[in-house]
């Protein structure tokens, strides 16, 4: 009523009647919230409108997922794979039996029987409170099986006992293994955690992102590192009809705002699928840190990550090994340790070689060389005067050159 | 240092640069102001104020609290949100850092302290940290805003017992990842918010909402935490730190602290053209003084409003005194976009009194201790009389006398202030108005709380009603009623695309293209585009001249090329303005007057050249942009159709009246409301967009309806009441207008004033707008006619 009396107002007025004076204004005729809203900001999308839902039960769901309803609006997925399952050319089982290489493991102890792997369908990937995940995948060993439980909730309200039943089974594991999740999927679920008032289960677990030590691998040799590149390129697994993940929120939006279940078995089918990649990605990458030209990874990248790992022994083991497969970065860090093992005739020769085809830092390595280690200065003198005629005289190398020729006399 | 002194004294200190100008200056002096020197008001260490607090601020010399200080700390003590209102150099800090500090010690307190700018979070942190060192307090204090890496944010988040931010941080770094930050809100006993009086206009607004959003945290994890807040003088502390926070707020408005006697001079340069009412620059007279000042020994400061004028005051005053350079350097400046280490380094040497003088924009302003200067000039008018006071504040420390020199610039506004002086010094300072239920505002906010938390039926965001407003972002998409609660569905973070300084959505950017590489060199707001962004526009950045090759509207995006034109650009622009709705009206004997609503057309239709120092039109150019279409918040005053007719000749003279009289009020409005001129803008038409009327490309007003030229001026059967509109500048309105209807008889006073007392013979651009040679020659004074606008619109005095 009071719309369409403001509404008169306004007509009136647009229509030149002034209102007398003696017209008191009053609250009461204020125009609606939306049409004042409206009337500044212009509607720029026209989204269709929302209808409510078309009631679907929780059963229907289930049995289209072929699944089982655990309690109101959560919906629990159960799949059983024996651990020498394929999954491309890996066995989802091949991390039970051999020890994972630092790089992959981290510093911390790692027992595949006592992991769980975790990946999520999330109502958007902008993180922040705003975000949820409708779908939480989950695998672990268990009897000999990999055992994969996806929990799918169809209303909001059922994320606390969705929250709930994934908090029993992760409670009694040692890690979490993840692709990416330590930016996304476990910041995302302890916060999910924390505003349901949940003690969050994944604070007592280390941590395995296996985003990490793919990219270290393969960053210089793929466009990209991303699940479905690692499953095509490294696990030879390949996805047929997957539905994108990017279109993931707007299924399950679908599901609570319409009722409509279309591509929702993809959904699960996807994130299901993400599991068994995560467990069968172990043993690929720990082939891969072993033998990196088996797999087309670049050795000096693998070499540099058993550096960081703490382990300069393998590391450079590792580049002795395979010298012939080193490209020039490759070869300056093998020559690199050489210098440091003090095998000068070794790191030497490196240089050497380098220097012929005029790169710039080996000939530096080698007037460092002469003049602090072979005390030739004439010689030194000679790699400066090489570098300086290709790199221009930068003052450094000036420097450098005066430096020594003082030396020589 | 030692001969400067002796020179110091020999000239007669700060007094003999007074005697000095009184004498040789007089005519250049507009008005005058001594304020005498005034004790300090001492307390006693509160007992109950922790020992090693104590011992904190005993080995930093302080051995007793400023009456203020002990106020605020009793307020506090007893769980009242609290505002102190301080000169500069009043130890503020104090004021929150004692009960802060208490609490950390006695009970694990946690506290955020939120302040306008980055370089002053630095600061905080740095005195927090010596008062820790001095008293071994072990108390972490860290900074967390954009400049805070990654990988130490945790640690700030999860060790900070004080975490120092800025609103911008708050908004879109911490409430929307509030559960990371869930061990800091469970603890969280203080927010202190300082440099208050900032947060006034569209950034206040926001920043009543954002603090809304906070409580909502607050509340969340089970704690109600105290706010104290921090101004410099303005009229209403309280009621603005009531209305950010939406509660009661004791204020503390007495300061203890002592100071010198001030003297405050303002200045207007002479006129070097007393024909066309040119005056020298303002420039060369605050170099001038400050010349003066520095050959007396003085330590001074020269605040200039942009980065090139505090280049080029610099670039003067070092050709006098830096030439030699064996010698140590005597002048110095202080700027935006320095490095923030060379900006330490000069504070440093600031207080260690190395520097003679100092030439800085207002980002020396706000909080940053340089300590004791002598003589303070403003080359410009700040824009406020509370900003003036605070930049003024800067000499006079420790008990010495000082002297403040305001130089008027040519702009209307300067001119007004300095040749009015008993309104500028017999001012109390203005009210800062915020308008946190501004409904774009407000529904954007609710889009980033929804997206914090989900609301639930029966809560209550603002004074507006909540669940219509959830059902709108329904419609949206972006948030899903389930049970009784409202969740987030989008895929997308809110907070990134609210603006914390602007309303409208779609920022313009300005991309330089001259070498080829696209640069973004600037950022423009939607609302000020048209008028400053059409094609072939001169638009400048710290005097540089860019101009625009190509304006891509709907992308938002500006691409301009250096140039050099001896021209700049000003657009011609038809608002067209109809009334919707009045909340309240007013009615005189002579005249109407209300406020209300209106709805605004703006066309931008074409541009000026206008060749510099002559002022000479060198010709036009057309603009094709879309209509701007605006509802917003307006005061509106209008003379009734008999009167008019008896007090003007015809129809165009009272029309050239009304357009001065808007010019006039439109200025005294921008003082009044402690806003930018840009935030208002003015209107003259009929009120039923029928009319209106523009200062058009001839200099003389024209009207116009909606297809070209009207009749209205000759045909009269047509009745003429013509209107003038001052209006908010933006969607919606910000609160801005409703203050100019309450106090009308105030505001058309001073707009008398300003035009009755300005010595330009027929009207001029710091009276009444500029007016063409050739009304010189016919002998009609657009200044008289403005002048009996204004008088009738006041009733005749």
């Amino acid at each position: 009523m009071s719309g369409l009396k403001s509404k008169l107002k306004l007509l009136r007025k647009q229509s030149g009647i002034q209102s007398s004076l003696e017209e008191q204004p009053s609250n009461e005729t204020k125009t609606p919230l939306s049409q004042r809203f409206h009337r500044s900001r212009p509607k720029t999308s026209n989204q269709p409108p929302i209808n409510k839902a078309i009631k679907i039960s929780d059963q229907q769901i289930a049995e289209l997922l072929n699944g089982e309803v655990k309690s109101q609006g959560l919906i629990e997925i159960k799949r059983t794979f024996p651990a020498t399952f394929k999954h491309g050319r890996f066995e989802l089982g091949g991390a039970l039996t051999k020890q994972l290489p630092t790089p992959i493991k981290g510093e911390n102890n790692f027992n595949a029987e006592k992991a769980i792997f975790l990946d999520l369908e999330t109502t958007g990937l902008s993180g922040g409170t705003g975000t949820l995940a409708f779908l939480t995948g989950l695998g672990f060993f268990k009897d000999g099986n990999f055992q994969v439980i996806l929990y799918l909730i169809t209303s909001f309200a059922a994320e606390k006992s969705m929250l709930n039943a994934v908090a029993k089974i992760i409670k009694n594991q040692k890690t979490v293994v993840s692709f990416n999740g330590k930016s996304f999927d476990g910041p995302l679920l302890s916060t999910r955690f924390r505003l349901a008032g949940i003690a969050d289960p994944l604070t007592n677990l280390n941590h395995v992102d296996l985003l990490h030590p793919a990219r270290r691998a393969f960053r210089n040799v793929w466009p990209n590192c991303r699940l479905q590149s690692v499953e095509k390129k490294l696990m030879s697994f390949h996805r047929k009809n997957d539905l994108p993940g990017s279109e993931a929120p707007e299924v399950w939006l679908n599901l609570v705002r319409y009722g409509n279940t279309e591509k929702l078995r993809a959904v699960v089918k996807h994130n299901g699928l993400d599991i068994l990649s995560l467990a069968a990605m172990l043993p690929a990458l720990a082939l891969t840190y072993k033998y990196p030209e088996k797999v087309g990874a670049r050795v000096v990248d693998i070499a540099k990550a058993y550096q960081k790992a703490n382990e300069p022994t393998t590391s450079f083991t590792l580049l002795k090994k395979q010298q012939n497969y080193l490209d020039r970065d490759g070869l300056i860090e093998l020559a690199k340790q050489y210098r440091r093992e003090k095998e000068w005739q070794k790191a030497k020769e490196i240089w050497t070689d380098l220097a012929n085809k005029e790169d710039t830092e080996a000939i530096l390595c080698l007037a460092k060389y002469e003049e602090h280690i072979n005390k030739n200065f004439f010689s030194a003198t000679n790699h400066i005067n090489k570098l300086i005629k290709l790199s221009g005289p930068l003052p450094e190398h000036v420097y450098r050159r005066d430096r020594v020729q003082a030396k020589v006399v | 240092m030692h001969e400067s002194k002796q020179d110091n004294i020999s000239k007669g200190g700060v007094h003999g640069l007074v005697r000095h100008i009184q004498s040789k200056y007089k005519k250049r002096i507009t008005g005058d102001l001594l304020l005498p020197a005034k004790k300090g008001d001492y307390r006693d260490f509160p007992e109950d104020l922790d020992s090693k607090i104590t011992k904190a601020l005993k080995s930093r010399g302080i051995e007793k609290l400023y009456s203020h200080q002990e106020a605020a700390w009793r307020s506090v003590q007893q769980k009242q949100d609290t505002v102190v209102v301080t000169p500069t150099a009043s130890g503020k800090t104090i004021c929150y850092n004692l009960p802060v500090l208490q609490a950390i010690l006695q009970s694990k307190a946690k506290a955020l302290y939120l302040f306008p700018t980055k370089a002053l979070s630095q600061d905080q942190v740095a005195e927090i940290l010596e008062l820790n060192k001095a008293g071994e307090l072990g108390v972490r204090a860290y900074t967390f805003d954009g400049d805070t890496p990654g990988d130490a944010r945790k640690a700030v988040r999860t060790r900070g017992d004080i975490v120092v931010s800025n609103p911008d941080m708050l908004h879109q770094g911490i409430l929307p990842h509030h559960t990371k930050w869930a061990q800091f809100f469970e603890n969280l006993q203080f927010i202190v918010i300082d440099e208050l009086h900032i947060y006034r206009g569209v950034f206040g607004s926001h920043m009543a909402n954002v603090l809304r959003r906070l409580r909502r945290i607050c509340q969340f994890y089970g704690v109600k935490p105290v706010f104290i807040f921090c101004s410099a003088t303005i009229a209403n502390p309280g009621e603005l730190a009531q209305k950010l926070i939406g509660s009661p707020v004791t204020t503390i408005d007495k300061s203890g602290s002592p100071h010198g006697e001030k003297r405050l001079f303002l200045w207007n340069p002479p006129k070097i053209n007393p024909d066309l009412g040119i005056r020298a620059s303002s420039r060369s007279q605050s170099t001038r003084i400050a010349r003066m000042a520095v050959d007396r020994g003085l330590k001074s400061i020269v605040f200039a409003r942009s980065r090139i004028m505090v280049e080029v005051i610099t670039k003067y005053l070092k050709d006098t005194f830096d030439s030699d350079p064996r010698k140590p350097k005597r002048v110095s400046s202080y700027r935006g976009g320095y490095l923030p280490t060379d900006r330490r380094e000069t504070e440093k040497r600031l207080r260690g009194g190395q520097v003679d003088c100092v030439v800085a924009t207002s980002a020396l302003e706000l909080g940053v201790d340089i300590g004791s200067l002598d003589v303070c000039i403003l080359n410009g008018y700040p824009g406020t009389v509370a900003g003036t006071w605070q930049r003024l504040g800067r000499a006079g420390r420790r008990n010495r006398p000082a002297l403040g020199v305001l130089v008027a610039s040519s702009t209307p506004l300067d001119q007004f202030i300095v040749r009015n002086p008993e309104f500028f010094l017999g001012a109390s300072p203005e009210s800062a108005r915020i308008a946190p239920d501004q409904l774009l505002i407000l529904v954007d906010h609710v889009r980033c709380a929804a997206f914090e938390l989900p609301f639930g039926d029966s809560d209550n965001f603002g004074n507006e009603n909540l669940t219509e407003i959830l059902q709108l972002l329904e419609e949206e998409g972006v948030v899903h009623h389930e049970g009784r609660q409202w969740h987030w569905t989008a895929d997308s973070y809110p907070a990134n695309s609210v603006s914390l300084r602007s309303v409208a959505e779609g920022n313009f950017v300005v991309i330089d293209t001259t070498a080829n590489n696209k640069k973004v060199i600037a950022e423009v707001d939607f609302s000020s585009a048209p008028m400053t962004l059409y094609e072939g526009a001169i638009y400048m950045i710290q005097a540089v001249e860019y101009q625009v090759d190509k304006l891509d509207w709907d992308g938002r995006k500006a691409f301009v090329k250096k140039t050099m034109a001896d021209y700049y650009t000003d657009a011609i622009d038809y608002t067209r303005l109809k009334i919707l709705d009045d909340f309240d009206k007013s009615q005189k004997n002579n005249s109407e007057s209300a406020h209300g609503e209106v709805h605004l057309i703006r066309r931008v239709a074409g541009y000026k050249k206008i060749r510099y120092h002559t002022h000479e039109n060198v010709g036009f150019g057309k603009i094709n942009l879309p209509d701007q279409e605006m509802h917003t918040t307006s005061v509106w005053w209008s003379i009734k159709p008999d009167e008019l007719e008896k007090a003007f000749a015809d129809r165009a003279q009272a029309l050239d009246g009304f357009l001065g009289a808007a010019y006039a009020l439109h200025t005294v409005a921008a003082v009044f409301s402690m806003s930018e001129p840009q935030d208002i803008g003015r209107a003259v038409g009929d009120g039923n967009a029928t009319w209106f009327a523009t200062t058009g490309p001839s200099g003389r007003g024209s009207i116009r309806n909606l297809e070209g030229e009207s009749s209205v001026l000759e045909d009269e059967s047509i009745k003429f009441r013509p209107t003038v509109f001052l209006y908010d500048n933006y969607p919606g309105g910000v609160g801005l207008s409703a203050p100019f209807f309450d106090s009308q008889a105030v505001l058309v006073e001073r707009a008398y004033s300003l035009v009755k007392i300005c010595n330009c013979p027929k009207g001029c651009p710091a009276c009444i707008g500029p007016i063409l040679a050739s009304d010189e020659e016919r002998g009609f004074s657009p200044k008289k006619a403005a002048l009996t606008v204004l008088n009738l619109l006041n009733d005749g005095g």
